[in-house]
């Protein structure tokens, strides 16, 4: 589940969702600008994953920003490389564990087979075990305007290293936090 | 047949071409969606919060009255009186069952508004609409998740997560008047920023 206030500092690292990036809209809208400064004046990063990626490239007119630019010209929104399914943190689970745990959730919730589910939330987590491993980061923020898949994904890493170090956010608990502290 | 069941049936045949009528014209189930929303109000505060032009929001509210959508009832606010609108509701049995709800009226309405809802029309039919509002009302349950929304549609994520979230928020704006959403089963807890997005003006935001 999502965090409740007081939301303490927000990670510098933010793995942002498809469905996060779309309800937070282009520059036309206050809440872009009041979250884009907020990430830009305080040394955070906004990362999307390849399947993140992959969606906006394939439906960009649905989407405000212009996150792939951004992710070409700036240091603070990055691309992830491919999920490193063997990479794990301390005794916490590899992330292709947390990635399997967190499907089977999602499968289970949709009452689908494994098989015919997108990868897409599942791999938000995995990329947050990634980040973990790869940086120099005690904790990693998901994004996502989901409040199913953020279920699921919060589950998947319950009672495991990851619990309180993978944090689940929705959109306005970020939104709000930036426009707390804009100066822009 | 008895008098009461010849009344009955009326009903039902006036709600029939209430829907029909609504379901063909975005803006009047706009205004529709709007007085039901706010009943009982008036044709001025709705013409305000809607947008319209006066002529069009009085000649609206007419024809919703013509359709037994709305009555002018006898109370007044400051000498303008108040309108009532009542919930449309109804199901069609074709080859699979189409429930037509105040909701789906709703998300019909909007779709002239909402850039994302016009364009996932404009792609897909104004039928399709009826399994987004499905679609999106299984992931207000908790049944499923955006992109299973996707899945059910048959479209590409994206596009899913969007028409998901702007018929989210034109549901939380009308689940208090629909009937349909009544109940424990359905709980809409959407964020009060995702509602004032919606092109509807929420109760209480006027």
């Amino acid at each position: 589940m999502s965090e409740s206030a007081p939301v303490g500092p927000l990670p510098a690292n933010l793995v942002v969702d498809t469905s996060f990036l779309r309800t937070l809209g282009g520059p036309s809208r206050d809440r872009y600008h009041a979250v884009t400064d907020f990430v830009r004046t305080t040394d955070r990063t906004l990362l999307l994953t390849p399947d993140v990626v992959e969606e906006l490239t394939e439906q960009a007119g649905y989407v405000g920003g212009d996150w792939l630019g951004l992710s070409d010209a700036t240091d603070w929104t990055e691309r992830l490389g491919p999920i490193q399914h063997g990479v794990r943190v301390h005794d916490g689970p590899r992330a292709g564990e947390v990635i399997d745990r967190a499907h089977e959730r999602l499968a289970s919730l949709e009452r689908e087979g494994p098989d015919q589910l997108r990868s897409t939330d599942a791999g938000l987590v995995g990329a947050a075990v990634m980040v973990l491993g790869s940086r120099p980061a005690e904790t990693v923020g998901i994004v996502l305007d989901d409040r199913n898949a953020e279920r699921a994904l919060a589950t998947a890493v319950q009672n495991t290293f990851y619990e309180g170090r993978i944090r689940l956010f929705d959109i306005w608990t970020v939104v709000e936090h930036a426009e707390e502290r804009h100066v822009g | 047949m008895s008098e009461a069941q010849t009344g009955s049936a009326d009903t039902a045949a006036q709600d029939f071409f209430a829907v029909q009528t609504l379901l063909s014209r975005p803006s009047l189930a706009f205004l529709y969606t709007d007085l039901l929303a706010h009943s009982p109000t008036t044709v001025g505060a709705a013409r305000e919060r809607t947008g319209m032009k006066r002529s069009t929001a009085y000649k609206y509210a007419n024809e919703l009255a013509e359709l037994g959508a709305a009555r002018e009832t006898d109370e007044r606010v400051d000498g303008a009186a108040l309108w009532q609108a009542s919930p449309l509701v109804g199901t069609w049995n074709g080859a699979g069952d189409v429930e037509v709800s105040p909701a789906m009226i709703a998300v019909y309405g909007a779709s002239d508004r909402d850039d994302d809802l016009a364009l996932f029309r404009d792609r897909h039919g104004t039928h399709a609409l009826v399994p987004a509002v499905e679609a999106t009302l299984s992931y207000l349950r908790g049944e499923r998740t955006r992109r299973g929304v996707a899945d059910a549609l048959g479209v590409p994520a994206t596009e899913g997560i969007a028409v998901s979230q702007s018929i989210e928020r034109v549901v939380a704006a009308v689940a208090g008047v629909d009937p349909t959403l009544d109940g424990e089963a359905f709980a809409v807890e959407t964020h009060e920023r995702t509602v004032a997005d919606c092109p509807y003006v929420p109760v209480g935001n006027e």
